[in-house]
């Protein structure tokens, strides 16, 4: 390695912090080091942070002022004059200005933007605070830590250079503050943070959607951060501190921006979900492993070690296999199991919203509330006061509590209300209004991430995931956290004012309503456009339409050659059909064989035809024959109509001016009889 | 009305999932400010199936549309009604097809329960002739499908004890049908070899499943079946006919239900395409009633269930049940 003057604590951290943030290919890199990701390193020393710095300080001498990177420096220029076939050797020193930017904390050894100071202190082992604040105006004021800006430069250069090889730098170009905006931009995200963010991506449906800007996508997840997903502390205060906003804006726009679409837990395995399935009727409740986004078969493993193999079963949305019991600690703490490549996880909740789930039938846990559909909600016996007050006031009901015989207990130290409903936006409001903090631990409905369109019944799916059927427009939900917030959206250029709440805002119900073409939506800064149709484009019958049909043994299977019903449609077709005579005539008769005048009476109308609002009447009656029938006479005043009483004939009917049912008796006595009846018919008026 | 609107976006889409379904008609249900009852989304496709518009596989819960067709009603002068998809295409030619061919077209809504969607409307075709029937199908590119309800009610299977099943494990929570009508189940605490013979359930993630048992052995059903074997076993007729009070209409009829005693999807194909209409209920008798029904498909459908018809006389004055 061209240039580096290899010391050995020097070398073995350059090395290993190589090894862990520079080898691998999954994703963005962030050089976050604090305290407790240095123990994960070096679980082998008792105060990893100081051997940190003393391998620095190998090459690092305080006491030289402006001048204390010198060493470094030269070390660095041999290796920028090289081919640079491995990192900077600057790794160590990087890794300590982002440890003392993760130590900033707002006490009275210093303001809480000095980041010179934190260096400082821990550059200067054991020193007195006259020794620090002379490290701290020289590594500021003194130029000194010009030298590491530079370091951090040829880093970003260095891993863009890798093609992918060594991931995808997150070091800013250019920070906000200047120079210390470098370590700052890696000491705000740890690697649990990295792992609850790629959550967020996928909320905001970056497989599909594009990233929004910088400052929105901020935005967005200050909505949805603003629940228990895990962020961390620092996280937490970082969203929130106006100095470190810009670094921390560039940064997830930059994690968002590459990431590779997948969920992942903070060692980079693939997340799947783990869920409570609570069965009320059964008095049970066990662990389920989502099967989506999973293999086909799966071995994790349980805290205590226990093993669990599961498997994933046809439609089941869930794997099945290994039960675990479930225990109010994992509950209330959270759970993982994990496996080679997969984990599934359940992040620890107070308050832990169920609702039914269509294939378990059973109360299945979810991240937060929605709106309009039932929910148990389990609560910490801790807040259980308080969030039955909240309820009630969120329902405007009493809200019934699952009685939980002691030695029956469901989930250890959490209460049970079932029956739980958000069907009033001002109710909810009112309820998180007197109860913020249940809102911060969950008891809040679940917005949208950032601006979409759902429900709704969409068209053309397969091509566009943004056409839906008139008269089935969609709804609007924006991004919202516990508090509900003011925002303007834009419908075809009209704005008007919402509440952006957890509740949508039902387009349906729109005045005139919205008409087939384009239509745009502007909320939040995001364009959302969508199309109405009367039809989907494609003309020919819907694929799946006729999928299902009966067997003769009357079970339902998918369509076969020897399916008899589907739908009305039944093999072989019952076509017999009826002998129709007109209504409202004077008189009708069958004639049969042998001159035999059957005499009909017209029956009353069906009865399921008759009341109708529009007095609308069937023209017709049904005739019921005998074998033999062979003409259908009806008479109106002195004129006869005659058809045939083969309702397969397309014989034309006549219509005669004799009486028919007379003729008929007489012709058919004698032999010539049918040769003279066709000649009447040939003499009549001829009414086709 | 929103089960017409239902209708039309499962005939433009073909193919899906029950629990989509149902999911969207609760939201189609709140945005149109209708209160629906818990089981109303299914009720609603169950009563698409019947009629003729859809199959649903219930254990996979997927539905399909089924072809449009053109079917005749048995005894109802001259009445057919379209059912299976109705694309926005076809229902745009309808009318021109029945002036081109002069026959009149009708509407209407079937009565439906509070709390439930409507079942899409009837869409009925007053015809003149059977070939007139027969061109307006060509028309409008739809199958011509003859009397639905006779031909299915001569296809229905006899009800029969089903394929023998392995005996419930031990431990398993078993439910026995004790009443009919009402429908309860109650906990069957008897240890296994003492179970008397019945209808038995028990749960399975989230859902029922049916057995019964006969002489020591077990076998499977779904429940329609099921209690069709537990009111033959108990020697209960649960099925009934009332004929028509007009003139000349006695064999038709309507055909009486009692609560709780569940249709196959077929034989209430069978019973609603007499008519063109979702059966009503009527809660001062506690029955579900389908009308038009003529005595032949009724005797079909009974027999067809092990069941003796009940016949009742006809019904006073001139509204049908």
């Amino acid at each position: 390695m061209a240039g580096f003057e290899r010391t050995s604590h020097y070398q073995r951290w350059q090395l290993l912090i190589e090894s862990e943030f520079l080898s691998s290919a999954d994703g963005p890199t962030v050089l976050f080091l604090d305290d407790d990701e240095l123990r994960r390193l070096r679980p082998d020393v008792d105060d990893p942070a100081s051997e940190l710095v003393h391998a620095v300080r190998e090459l690092v001498d305080p006491a030289l002022g402006p001048r204390m990177f010198d060493r470094i420096s030269a070390m660095f220029r041999r290796w920028d004059s090289s081919p640079r076939t491995g990192p900077p050797p600057v790794l160590p020193l990087l890794g300590l200005t982002v440890l003392a930017a993760t130590r900033m904390r707002s006490d009275g050894a210093g303001r809480r933007s000095n980041y010179y100071l934190r260096l400082a202190q821990a550059l200067v082992l054991d020193g007195d605070d006259t020794e620090v604040e002379f490290v701290r105006s020289r590594l500021g004021s003194g130029g000194a830590f010009a030298a590491v800006v530079d370091m951090w430069r040829a880093l970003d250069k260095w891993i863009e250079a890798q093609g992918g090889g060594a991931g995808v730098s997150t070091i800013p170009s250019d920070p906000q503050p200047k120079r210390i905006g470098y370590p700052l931009s890696q000491a705000i995200v740890r690697a649990s943070d990295r792992a609850v963010l790629t959550r967020f991506f996928a909320a905001l449906e970056l497989r599909a959607r594009s990233v929004p800007e910088e400052g929105v996508l901020l935005r967005y997840l200050d909505h949805w951060g603003d629940r228990p997903r895990g962020f961390s502390e620092s996280f937490l205060t970082a969203l929130t501190d106006e100095d470190l906003i810009p670094l921390l804006s560039a940064l997830v726009y930059r994690l968002a921006v590459s990431w590779d679409g997948q969920v992942r837990t903070e060692e980079g395995r693939r997340r799947i979900e783990l869920a409570l399935s609570l069965d009320l009727e059964e008095w049970s409740i066990r662990w389920l492993v989502a099967a989506e986004g999973g293999p086909d078969g799966l071995v994790l493993a349980a805290p205590d070690s226990t093993v669990i193999e599961l498997a994933r079963e046809n439609e089941n949305p869930f794997y099945v296999g290994t039960v675990l019991d479930v225990g109010a600690t994992e509950v209330l703490n959270g759970l993982r199991l994990s496996g080679n490549e997969y984990t599934a996880e359940f992040p620890g909740r107070r308050v832990i919203a169920f609702r039914k789930h269509p294939y378990t039938g059973t109360w299945i846990s979810h991240d937060g509330l929605v709106p309009f559909q039932e929910h148990v909600i389990g609560v910490a016996a801790d807040v259980a006061n308080d969030a039955r007050r909240a309820l009630e006031q969120a329902t405007g009901s009493r809200v019934r509590q699952v009685p939980q015989p002691p030695r029956y207990v469901l989930v250890e130290g959490f209460v049970l209300f079932e029956g739980v409903r958000f069907d009033d936006r001002r109710r909810m409001e009112s309820a998180l209004r007197d109860f913020p903090l249940l809102g911060k631990l969950g008891l809040s409905l679940e917005g949208a991430a950032r601006p979409r369109l759902v429900r709704g019944l969409p068209l053309a799916k397969q091509v566009s995931r943004s056409c839906y059927l008139r008269d089935g427009i969609p709804d609007l939900e924006l991004p919202s956290g516990p508090e509900p917030r003011r925002t303007t959206v834009t419908l075809d250029g009209i704005s008007q004012d919402f509440v952006a709440s957890g509740f949508p805002i039902e387009l349906r119900r729109l005045r005139p309503p919205l008409e087939t073409g384009n239509h745009v939506i502007v909320a939040d800064g995001e364009r959302l456009e969508f199309r109405i149709l009367d039809a989907e484009p494609d003309s020919d019958p819907r694929p799946g339409s006729g999928t299902y049909a009966w067997s003769l043994a009357g079970v339902l299977t998918e369509s076969r050659p020897d399916s008899v019903v589907c739908g009305v449609l039944v093999d072989p077709p019952d076509e017999a059909p009826p002998l129709l005579a007109r209504r409202g005539k004077d008189e009708t008769v069958v004639l049969h064989d042998g001159g035999r005048v059957e005499q009909i009476s017209e029956p009353a109308y069906p009865a399921f035809l008759e009341g109708s609002p529009d007095g609308a009447r069937p023209l017709y009656f049904e005739v019921s024959t005998e074998p033999g029938a062979r003409w259908l006479a009806q008479r109106r005043l002195d004129r006869w109509t005659v058809t045939s009483a083969d309702p397969w004939s397309n014989a034309p009917s006549y219509t005669l001016a004799v009486n028919v049912p007379g003729l008929w008796q007489q012709l058919r006595v004698h032999e010539p009889g049918t040769a003279l009846w066709e000649w009447h018919l040939d003499a009549s008026q001829g009414d086709t | 009305m929103i089960g017409d609107l239902l209708l039309r976006w499962m005939s433009e889409t073909g193919t899906g999932a029950v629990a989509d379904l149902r999911d969207r008609a609760a939201w189609l249900a709140r945005t149109a400010d209708l209160p629906l009852g818990d089981f109303a989304p299914g009720r609603w496709l169950q009563y698409a199936s019947a009629l003729g518009h859809c199959e649903i596989d219930w254990d996979r819960g997927q539905w399909a549309t089924a072809p449009a067709a053109l079917t005749r009603l048995p005894n109802a002068d001259a009445t057919a009604v379209l059912a299976g998809a109705r694309r926005q295409q076809l229902m745009d030619a309808l009318d021109d097809a029945l002036d081109a061919e002069g026959a009149l077209g009708v509407r209407r809504t079937g009565a439906h329960g509070e709390e439930q969607i409507p079942p899409p409307e009837t869409v009925m075709v007053w015809f003149d002739s059977e070939s007139q029937l027969r061109s307006i199908a060509h028309r409008l590119g739809v199958r011509y499908a003859g009397c639905a309800a006779s031909g299915i009610a001569r296809r229905l299977p006899a009800v029969a004890l089903g394929r023998l099943a392995a005996p419930p494990a031990a431990g398993t929570d078993l439910e026995r049908l004790t009443t009919v009508s009402p429908r309860k189940f109650r906990p069957a605490k008897e240890i296994a070899s003492r179970r008397p013979d019945g209808l038995y359930r028990r749960k399975d993630r989230g859902r029922y499943t049916y057995q019964t048992l006969r002489d020591g052995n077990w076998y499977h059903c779904e429940l329609s079946s099921g209690v069709f074997l537990e009111l033959r076993r108990r020697g209960v007729e649960a099925l009934r006919w009332r004929p028509e009070s007009g003139s000349g209409r006695g064999y038709v009829g309507t055909f009486l239900v009692e609560a709780g005693v569940p249709l196959a999807p077929l034989h209430e194909r069978a019973l609603v395409l007499c008519s063109g209409f979702a059966p009503t209920y009527r809660a001062a008798d506690r029955v579900l009633a389908y009308n038009n029904v003529p005595l032949t498909i009724a005797r079909a459908v009974a027999a067809s269930l092990g069941q003796r018809l009940q016949p009742l006389p006809p019904a006073e004055g001139r509204s049908h049940d």
